[in-house]
C-alpha cells in the first residue's frame, strides 16, 4: 500500500465534510481543516477555541465547550449538541466532539475537535413531529366519531381501547356535538368495547351526567359481559341511562321516545 | 402574577386572570373552566371568611410538560379541620358546602396547609395534557 | 343601598326570561331573587326562564343561587328552566360534584319553553 504524503493528507482533511480543528495543550486553535460558517482561518486560528466567534456569543456555548476541551486535556472524550455561530450571527446546532490528542507515546499534545452540522437533522425532527401531531389529530378525529343519524339523534360508537385520555376527548367532542346539533338522544355504542376499567367507566357516567345536563338523554347499547361486570360493581347511576341490546334496539328506541312510530308501508293493507 | 383579593369583585378578577393565562398556554377550553372553576373558590374562601388574601399565578414545566400552578394564600382564622373541609356538604361559609373538595377534583394536583389563627394555603396545579 | 345594576326580566308566553349577563355578586344577586319573586307574583307567571349561556364559570356561589331560585319559585307554584349551559360548563358541573337535582336544564330558550309547557299539560 502506497504511503500518501503530507500534502495529500492536507488535501484529505481539507475535503471532509465535517469540520475538524486541532487545539495545543492550552486549548488554542492551531489548525483547521477549513474556513467554514463565513469565518477564514485567519478569524479563528490562535485563539482559544471556546473564546472564537464560533462559541463566544452563548454563554453557555461558551462554557460547554471549554469544559469539553479541558477534559480532553485530561483524557477524556466528550460528544454533545451545542450551538455555533455562523459569521453573520445566525446560530446554528451541532454535534461537537473533543478528544484527546495523542503522539506516538501516548502523551497529551493537544486536542482534536470536530463539529458536525445537524441543521438538517433538526429540521427533519421538526417535521417528523409535525406529521406525528398530525396523525395523532386524524386518528383521534376517525376514532371519536359522532354522527347524527337522525334529526336530533347522535350516535357513538366507540371502538377499540378506550384510555382516560381518549375518553376525555370523546366526552368533550360529545357534547359540543350536542350543542351544535340540538340533539335529545345520544345513543352510546360500545359493542366494540371489550373491557374498561373503572377510570373509563366513570368517565362514561361523567358524560351521560354532563350530557343530562345539556338536555340530551343517554342510551348505552352493546355492553359486553366484562364491561357490565365493571359497571355492577362500581355501583353506576342506572336510573340515568337507558341499556339497549345493539344501535338498531337503540335507534328503535330512541325514535320512539320522540314520538315516531315505525310501521312497514304495506302492513296497513288489509284485503 | 399576583393578585390581592380582599372582597367579592377580587374573585371574578382573580378567575378571569387564571382562564386568560391557561388560555395563553394552550389549555382547552374545558381546562380554561376548571381552572377558572378552582380559583373561583378558592378565592371565595378567602373571601368568605373576612380575610385579606392573594391569588398567585404562575406558568411551570416539569420535563416536557406545562403546567399552570396557582397559590391561594390568605392570613385568616385558618381551617381546624382539613379532613372534614374537603368532605363535601360541610360548609363554615354558607356555600354549598363543596368548595374545596370540588376544586381539588377540578385540578391535578392539590396541597393545602392550614393554621388556626395563622391562616391558610392552597397549592393547586394543572397539567396540559399531549 | 341599592345596586345600580339591574338583571332585566322580560315576559315570554307566560313564562318569565332572565338573562344573566353580568357578574353576579352578592348584592345584585339577592336583588335579582327579590326582583323574580316579585315578577311572579305581579305576572302570574306559571314558568321561569333563566338564560345562563353569558356565564363562562360557574361556581358553587353561582350554583347556589340558582338552586335557591328554583326553590323559591317552586313554593309559589312555579317551575324554572336553566337554559344555556355551555358544554364545558356542563363537565365542570359534573367534576365539581355539584347537585343539580331537581333544576331542570334544556338546552336553550326554545327548548327550555317546550319543557314548560310540557309540564304544564301534565
Amino acid at each position: 500500500m502506497g504511503a500518501i504524503n503530507a500534502d495529500e493528507y492536507l488535501h484529505l482533511l481539507r475535503s471532509m465534510r465535517n469540520f475538524v480543528a486541532m487545539l495545543d495543550t492550552d486549548g488554542r486553535v492551531e489548525f483547521m481543516n477549513r474556513a467554514s460558517s463565513g469565518y477564514t482561518e485567519e478569524d479563528i486560528e490562535g485563539e482559544f477555541l471556546w473564546e472564537s466567534p464560533w462559541f463566544n456569543r452563548s454563554e453557555e456555548s461558551k462554557e460547554g465547550v471549554k469544559e469539553a476541551v479541558e477534559k480532553a486535556l485530561r483524557g477524556e472524550r466528550t460528544e454533545f449538541e451545542v450551538t455555533a455561530f455562523k459569521k453573520d450571527g445566525t446560530p446554528f446546532p451541532i454535534i461537537f466532539n473533543a478528544s484527546p490528542l495523542r503522539d506516538d507515546e501516548g502523551n497529551i499534545i493537544g486536542v482534536v475537535a470536530e463539529g458536525k452540522s445537524i441543521t438538517e437533522r433538526k429540521e427533519l425532527e421538526e417535521r417528523l413531529k409535525e406529521t406525528v401531531e398530525k396523525l395523532k389529530a386524524s386518528q383521534e378525529e376517525l376514532s371519536t366519531p359522532v354522527t347524527q343519524i337522525w334529526e336530533g339523534i347522535l350516535a357513538l360508537p366507540l371502538i377499540g381501547v378506550v384510555d382516560s385520555y381518549r375518553a376525555q376527548r370523546v366526552m368533550e367532542t360529545l357534547l359540543n356535538k350536542i350543542v351544535e346539533t340540538q340533539s335529545e338522544l345520544v345513543i352510546i355504542d360500545v359493542t366494540g368495547v371489550a373491557s374498561i376499567d373503572t377510570e373509563v367507566a366513570s368517565h362514561i357516567m361523567k358524560t351521560v351526567q354532563a350530557a343530562n345536563l345539556l338536555g340530551a338523554r343517554c342510551v348505552l347499547t352493546g355492553i359486553r359481559p366484562e364491561v357490565a361486570q365493571t359497571m355492577i360493581h362500581l355501583g353506576l347511576d342506572f336510573e340515568r341511562f337507558a341499556t339497549k341490546r345493539d344501535m338498531q334496539e337503540g335507534l328503535k328506541f330512541g325514535l320512539e321516545q320522540m314520538g315516531y312510530e315505525i310501521r312497514r308501508k304495506d302492513s296497513d293493507t288489509q284485503d | 402574577m399576583e393578585i390581592k383579593v380582599a372582597c367579592e369583585y377580587d374573585i371574578v378578577i382573580a378567575r378571569s386572570a387564571a382562564k386568560t393565562e391557561a388560555k395563553k398556554l394552550g389549555f382547552t377550553i374545558v381546562d380554561q373552566t376548571r381552572i377558572a372553576t378552582a380559583i373561583s373558590e378558592l378565592a371565595r374562601n378567602i373571601v368568605v371568611h373576612g380575610s385579606d388574601g392573594m391569588v398567585r399565578i404562575e406558568a411551570i414545566e416539569k420535563g416536557d410538560c406545562k403546567g399552570l400552578e396557582i397559590w391561594a394564600i390568605d392570613r385568616g382564622p385558618g381551617i381546624e379541620n382539613i379532613e372534614l373541609a374537603l368532605k363535601d356538604g360541610w360548609t363554615s361559609g354558607g356555600g354549598l358546602g363543596i368548595g374545596l373538595g370540588g376544586a381539588k377534583r377540578l385540578m391535578d394536583e392539590f396541597e393545602i396547609q392550614s393554621e388556626v389563627g395563622k391562616g391558610t394555603k392552597v397549592r393547586v396545579v394543572k397539567w396540559m395534557r399531549n | 343601598m341599592k345596586s345600580e345594576e339591574k338583571i332585566p326580566i322580560l315576559r315570554i308566553e307566560d313564562a318569565l326570561l332572565a338573562s344573566i349577563q353580568i357578574p353576579l355578586h352578592d348584592k345584585l344577586a339577592l336583588e335579582f331573587q327579590h326582583d323574580l319573586m316579585v315578577s311572579i307574583e305581579k305576572t302570574r307567571a306559571k314558568g321561569l326562564i333563566i338564560d345562563i349561556s353569558a356565564i363562562d364559570v360557574v361556581d358553587s356561589f353561582i350554583t347556589r343561587i340558582l338552586v335557591e331560585i328554583a326553590r323559591m319559585a317552586s313554593l309559589m307554584g312555579v317551575k324554572t328552566v336553566i337554559v344555556g349551559l355551555r358544554p364545558e360548563i356542563s363537565i365542570t358541573l359534573v367534576e365539581f360534584g355539584v347537585q343539580f337535582d331537581g333544576i331542570e336544564t334544556a338546552l336553550n330558550l326554545e327548548k327550555g319553553l317546550e319543557k314548560l309547557r310540557v309540564w304544564k299539560s301534565k
